[in-house]
């Protein structure tokens, strides 16, 4: 029973919106999705992010209680936590009050800063990649040269074909394999899909049986 | 001088306050500089009385200004927020001034408006500003006095949960539908020559708001509407035929009716003096035609009209006249009063700006009474009989005079404006467009909220060329299709002309159409020369034998875009289409053809939006409400009471006009209406059937009284009594509809309305259409009309589809699909060994697991960022599902992180049962699953913090990933933890591939859980997979070994989105 029920839940709403793609009806496609679903999932919202507070400010009490390595980072999320909703609470979340001014001059700074890692952690990536340590890295790295190539001047300066074969090789071998792992993808993700709908894989419900 | 404390106190306090007040007078100095200047509010010319506009020097760049707000009431000492002006930040207002434009409707309640009054932010002690008007009916009603308010409200109120109210006037019996503040928007418009007050003031980009500017107050008058803008005309001489066009002008959205004249040539000066008057004078003018409609372009049959003296001095003018004026109260003498008689016009004019500067004078059988507003006059009342709101020119009126009725005209004088004169174009038949025809479908495969207008058969054009190579041999083209979606070409093909050739050097067939291909230059040909193309296209169904449909274009050398471009001219069938427009005019049920969109020669369809007419708009005609043991109205000013009975709904209601709209009958052109309420509706419908009675019976009356009197009319009385029969019976007839008497017998209110308003949605939404093709100078030229059967305009009405037919290839591979599914898992039930090729990063999984036991480290399990709706987190849990079976097997501490607060308490019921099923409750801690951010970066952030604190053995990354897969395998990579990834998102696979040590490519990652619990129903299931990529190959291999050959019906079978 305990597993039943969620997993009829799980089959009817399947099925509802595997007739969502093909009816285009509007008791379908308005007075169901917009008029009803929608509204359904941001009434969820709030008694989901509950859920989520509890479980994070678990977390962080249990490793204060514990003193599990750097446990003292954990009093930062209780601080950030509270100060960041009350500056919202009471302050608002209009521009000029001071939850705006945290979310441009705090959050925003090191929200960047860390999507600027993401150039450096490229190169390091790019390097440990294009070592010719055997046939298929090598094919890798003349493959990648020439595209890089293609994107700079120095490539046409070079020959006026590079940016030919770089065009060539987006073109060709790159989007050959790409629609290929697409197509497996896309197989694989309606696989899984009707697995789930016909109650066959039931692993996310827990137990794995 | 010693300092002592005595001395250093009072200097200290000195300086203090000194300091104090310099830092206030500076605050107050910097407040004062963000006040706006110039602010004024004046009349918006050429409008209908509704609007005013507003203006003010904006502040300078350096003010780092975002906003100004605007402030709006009906006195000077309170002043709601209306609206706010954006403004970039860094760039500033680069004018000197700036508008607001307060015209047509505006909020004054809507669902975010505050409860109670709320005086506005950072404001002086004492200031007139305040938010949003409150949701306070008191309050709104107290602004109907000045403002025109209209109800919106979503029908499932208005239909089914409005109270039936009726007034506390005791002369006022009407049935309202009642609706509570919260059930509505309210939005209101100003009235002509009634004061509003204004005021502005700028938002900082700190967001603070300044002080504002003064208060200023303007009034909206009623404009004469602005001269129509490019009026040509043009005589076709062989048809003996006048044709008129011009652009109906935008800011004056109350023309009611145009006049085409014809005048002497007067010169320059006295015509804009003309202009300027709205009216001709003294000019003699012949009226050629006059229409009440909103369409731009009209003809005149000379063989019906009879032929115009037309000379050199002969021209054109239009006359656009708005609607006449709002109804009004004035005074009359008793002398002129007394006067009055049974059919006696009204005639009301205004005299000045001011609203109640009128004249009246009454056009009567007796000498025309004149009476001037300057004179000592008494009230009179002028009311509409047929007690619509809008005094409209030629609807039936009453006069009372101290009590006493008189029947009467209210005809109120529009204004008008005069376009310049023109000559007239003579042309001949043959410089005419092609006559258009359409055809109107619905859309297919949609919810039912769309129509397409179709007029000419598909329209294939070359937009640009591109020259392939540096000897500009290959060029590549680019050509567009513009087809509606009921349309369908099956082959296109270019023929190629060298120019001044005859022959084409290359015919090109696009039997593949991908909207590009590849035309080799001739040898020794300058490509810089040009080509003539010539297109042709092959329909599916095929084109009747003999129809022609050939579009030709010349691509030219453009020496701004160094490239061949085709040139403006493009013929079909050898005809230039670029000078020709082509308008799509609509018409819903008992309206009037409008323009609903122009159209150049290179389009051929329209699609009409018809959405769901999901709200009612009703003005609001009054406010009830209770005050103890009383019931209040209050109607514009005006206010009643009585005492509460017990029908009175409790609480404060807008009124609004029960009356809606059943249908138009097509063939009686009759508005059938209805009551929401039933009882009301029935009672209506009998008072009607006894009205039309008692009408014929009276009209029958006096035909035979007048008989009587007159021996003519006896000689024709039996004639006389059969028209009156026929025609009331007639009424009675349409009165009697069948749809109002079927609503009108269902019992219950929702199934009632219901009925109600399926009826009423379909007449809403349906629409006949006409489509003109135009040089846009007056050379126009009308389709046919769509007509049914009985001769009556032809509706069309979208319908809801029930099955996507783009998706019929869909849902034949999903049944196809299961069906190997349920193949192969009966196969595998029945224990037919199905092989499966051995993946490394499955394989390794157990191995992960071993080594971060062996090393006694925590793993990290992690799904990256997706919600329970995504297929890629689905399968990832499955993985979880069976990696904390190993985990806690072997009594490894596992760490999920999750990204979503939904996601988090499944993963925990996942890892909990794994521990569960192994045997190992004990080591289950609920703390190692848990929520952590759904921001991205931060959770980035988190987890690499959690890498390097817990120095993990072993990572898992699967699930769905973005731009954070990266920074978290690699800082996983610099720890030295082996690691193991997968995701449906192919863009992150490559750094998976160069970051971590195994990774699941694509259908591998969704494979993994059949993969680590090999049970038949899963097996059976990835067998049926890989069966149904060879389908899959199997149909792209054929299809495009057959569209290699131009058979392209495969191909086609398959749709493209």
């Amino acid at each position: 029973m305990k597993k039943t029920v969620p997993l009829m839940i799980v089959i009817l709403g399947g099925l509802i919106f595997v007739l969502w793609v093909f009816v285009p009806h509007k008791i379908l496609a308005e007075d169901f999705y917009f008029k009803f679903f929608i509204p359904w999932i941001y009434a969820m919202f709030p008694g989901a992010t509950i859920l989520g507070i509890v479980s994070i400010s678990m977390m962080h009490k249990s490793r204060i209680q514990r003193k599990a390595p750097k446990w003292q980072y954990s009093f930062f999320f209780f601080g950030g936590f509270i100060a960041t909703a009350l500056a919202g609470f009471i302050g608002g979340s209009q521009k000029g009050g001071l939850f705006m001014w945290m979310f441009e001059n705090m959050y925003m700074p090191m929200s960047a800063t860390m999507f600027s890692l993401l150039a450096f952690y490229m190169a390091t990536a790019a390097y440990r990649a294009f070592r010719a340590r055997s046939l298929e890295a090598t094919v890798l790295l003349v493959a990648a040269v020439i595209v890089m190539l293609a994107q700079v001047p120095l490539g046409m300066k070079i020959s006026k074909h590079v940016p030919e074969i770089s065009q060539w090789i987006l073109d060709v071998p790159n989007l050959a394999s790409k629609r290929g792992i697409l197509l497996g993808i896309g197989l694989g993700s309606v696989a899984t899909s009707l697995k789930i709908l016909l109650g066959i894989e039931r692993s996310y419900l827990g137990g794995g049986d | 001088m010693r300092y002592t404390r005595q001395r250093i106190i009072p200097l200290l306090l000195i300086l203090f306050i000194a300091a104090l007040s310099f830092v206030q007078a500076e605050k107050q100095e910097s407040r004062d500089e963000y006040v706006v200047e110039n602010f004024k509010v004046n009349d918006l010319p050429h409008d209908n009385g509704t609007g005013l506009v507003l203006s003010w020097k904006p502040l300078d760049r350096s003010k780092r200004i975002i906003s100004y707000r605007i402030y709006r009431g009906i006195n000077p000492d309170t002043l709601f927020f209306l609206s706010s002006i954006d403004v970039n930040v860094k760039t500033g207002v680069a004018s000197d001034t700036m508008y607001y434009y307060d015209s047509s409707w505006s909020d004054i309640i809507d669902p975010t408006s505050p409860k109670g009054l709320k005086a506005e932010k950072n404001q002086l002690p004492g200031s007139p500003l305040y938010q949003k008007m409150p949701r306070d009916l008191r309050l709104v009603a107290s602004y109907s006095e000045k403002f025109t308010l209209l109800s919106i409200a979503e029908n499932k109120h208005y239909h089914y949960r409005s109270k039936l109210a009726h007034s506390a006037n005791p002369d006022d019996s009407t049935a309202y539908a009642g609706l509570q503040v919260y059930q509505q928007t309210i939005k209101g418009r100003m009235n002509a020559g009634e004061k509003y007050y204004y005021t502005v003031l700028a938002v900082d980009e700190r967001g603070r708001l300044h002080n504002h500017t003064g208060v200023e107050y303007g009034v909206p008058m009623d404009n004469p509407p602005i001269k129509a803008e490019k009026f040509y005309g043009v005589k076709i001489g062989d048809q003996n035929k006048l044709q008129f066009e011009w652009d109906p002008p935008q800011a004056s959205p109350d023309i009611r009716s145009f006049h085409i004249m014809m005048v002497p040539a007067v010169n320059d000066t006295i015509w804009r003096q003309v202009q300027k008057r709205g009216s001709l004078g003294e000019i003699p003018a012949m009226m050629l035609t006059q229409e009440a409609a909103s369409q731009s372009y009209t003809a005149i049959d000379l063989n019906k009209l009879g032929e115009l003296p037309l000379d050199e001095q002969s021209r054109f003018v239009i006359e656009l006249r708005d609607a006449p004026k709002r109804f009004v109260r004035t005074e009359i003498d008793t002398e002129t009063a007394s006067k009055l008689r049974h059919g006696d016009t009204a005639v009301l004019s205004r005299i000045g700006d001011q609203a109640h500067e009128y004249e009246a004078y009454i056009q009567s059988i007796n000498p025309i009474s004149y009476i001037k507003g300057d004179q000592k006059l008494k009230e009179v009342d002028f009311f509409i009989k047929d007690k619509s709101n809008t005094a409209l020119p030629g609807v039936e009126l009453g006069i009372t005079v101290q009590g006493k009725e008189y029947a009467g005209y209210l005809v109120q004088q529009p204004y008008s404006s005069f376009s310049n004169q023109i000559s007239l174009r003579e042309i001949t038949s043959k410089e005419l467009p092609d006559k258009p025809t359409f055809k109107v479908a619905d859309k297919p495969n949609d919810k039912g909220d769309r129509l397409i207008v179709t007029w000419d058969e598909p329209i294939v054009f070359v937009n640009q060329t591109t020259s392939l190579n540096a000897e500009n041999t290959h060029l590549r083209i680019n050509y567009t299709i513009n087809k509606s979606e009921t349309q369908e070409i099956n082959k296109i093909f270019f023929d190629f002309y060298k120019m001044g050739e005859e022959k084409p050097f290359v015919t090109i067939n696009e039997f593949y159409q991908d909207d590009k291909f590849t035309l080799k230059v001739p040898e020794g040909y300058d490509f810089k020369k040009g080509f003539k193309v010539k297109i042709r296209t092959q329909t599916i169904p095929p084109r009747a034998n003999g129809v022609k449909h050939e579009i030709e274009q010349v691509l030219g050398w453009d020496k701004d875009m160094f490239a061949l471009m085709p040139t403006k001219a493009m013929y079909r069938n050898g005809v230039d289409l670029s000078p020709f427009l082509t308008n799509v005019y609509g018409m819903s049920i008992g309206g009037g053809f409008s323009n609903m969109k122009r159209s150049t020669a290179y389009d051929n369809s329209f699609e009409v939006p018809v959405s769901y007419v999901s709200s009612s708009y009703n003005l609001i005609q009054g406010f009830n409400f209770v005050e103890g043991d009383s019931l209040v109205t209050l109607v514009r000013g005006t206010r009643y009471v009585r005492k509460l009975e017990p029908k009175d709904a409790r609480g404060a209601y807008t009124l609004l006009s029960s009356e809606v709209s059943l249908l138009v009958d097509l063939e009686s052109e009759q508005q059938v209406s209805t009551n929401i309420f039933a009882s009301e509706a029935i009672k209506a419908y009998e008072q009607g059937l006894r009205d039309l009675e008692a009408d014929k019976q009276k009209t029958l009356g006096d035909a035979e009284a007048q008989a009587q009197a007159d021996p003519e009319a006896a000689a024709r009385l039996a004639e006389t009594k059969a028209k009156i029969t026929e025609n009331y019976d007639k009424q009675i007839e349409a009165h009697k509809n069948k749809t109002l008497l079927m609503a009108n017998k269902i019992k219950s209110h929702r199934g009632r309305m219901r009925f109600i308003a399926d009826v009423s949605q379909k007449n809403d939404r349906s629409y006949a259409f006409k489509i003109i093709r135009t040089d846009n100078k007056g050379a126009f030229i009308e389709s046919e009309q769509e007509l049914n059967d009985k001769g009556i305009n032809l509706y069309h009405y979208p319908v809801s589809n029930w099955f996507d037919r783009n998706r019929y290839v869909t849902l034949f591979a999903s049944i196809i699909f299961c069906i190997m599914v349920y193949t192969f898992v009966n196969l595998a039930k029945r224990g037919k060994d199905l092989y499966i090729r051995p993946i490394a990063g499955l394989t390794e999984i157990e191995n992960a697991v071993g080594r971060a036991t062996e090393m006694g480290r925590p793993m990290l399990y992690c799904m990256g960022s997706g919600d329970p709706s995504t297929v890629s987190i689905l399968a990832s849990l499955g993985i979880l599902s069976r990696v904390a079976k190993r985990a806690a097997e072997y009594d490894t501490r596992l760490i999920v992180p999750c990204y979503d607060y939904l996601v988090t308490p499944i993963a925990q019921e996942v890892v909990r049962d794994a521990h569960y099923s192994v045997g190992r409750p004990d080591t289950f801690d609920k703390n190692d699953v848990y929520f952590l951010t759904n921001a991205q970066f931060p959770y980035v952030a988190a987890v690499n913090g959690l890498q390097i604190r817990e120095r993990m053995a072993t990572n898992f990354f699967f699930g769905a990933f973005a731009a954070e897969a990266l920074l978290m395998t690699e800082t996983g990579a610099m720890i030295g933890a082996v690691q193991i990834a997968g995701s449906g998102a192919i863009t992150q696979i490559p750094f998976f591939i160069t970051t971590c040590d195994y990774t699941l490519i694509g259908e591998e990652f969704y494979a993994a859980s059949a993969y680590l619990n090999p049970q038949p129903l899963i097996l059976g299931t990835l067998k049926a997979q890989d069966y149904f990529k060879f389908l899959i190959l199997f149909f792209m291999i054929t299809g495009a070994l057959l569209a290699s050959f131009e058979a392209t019906g495969l191909t086609r079978l398959f749709p493209l989105k």
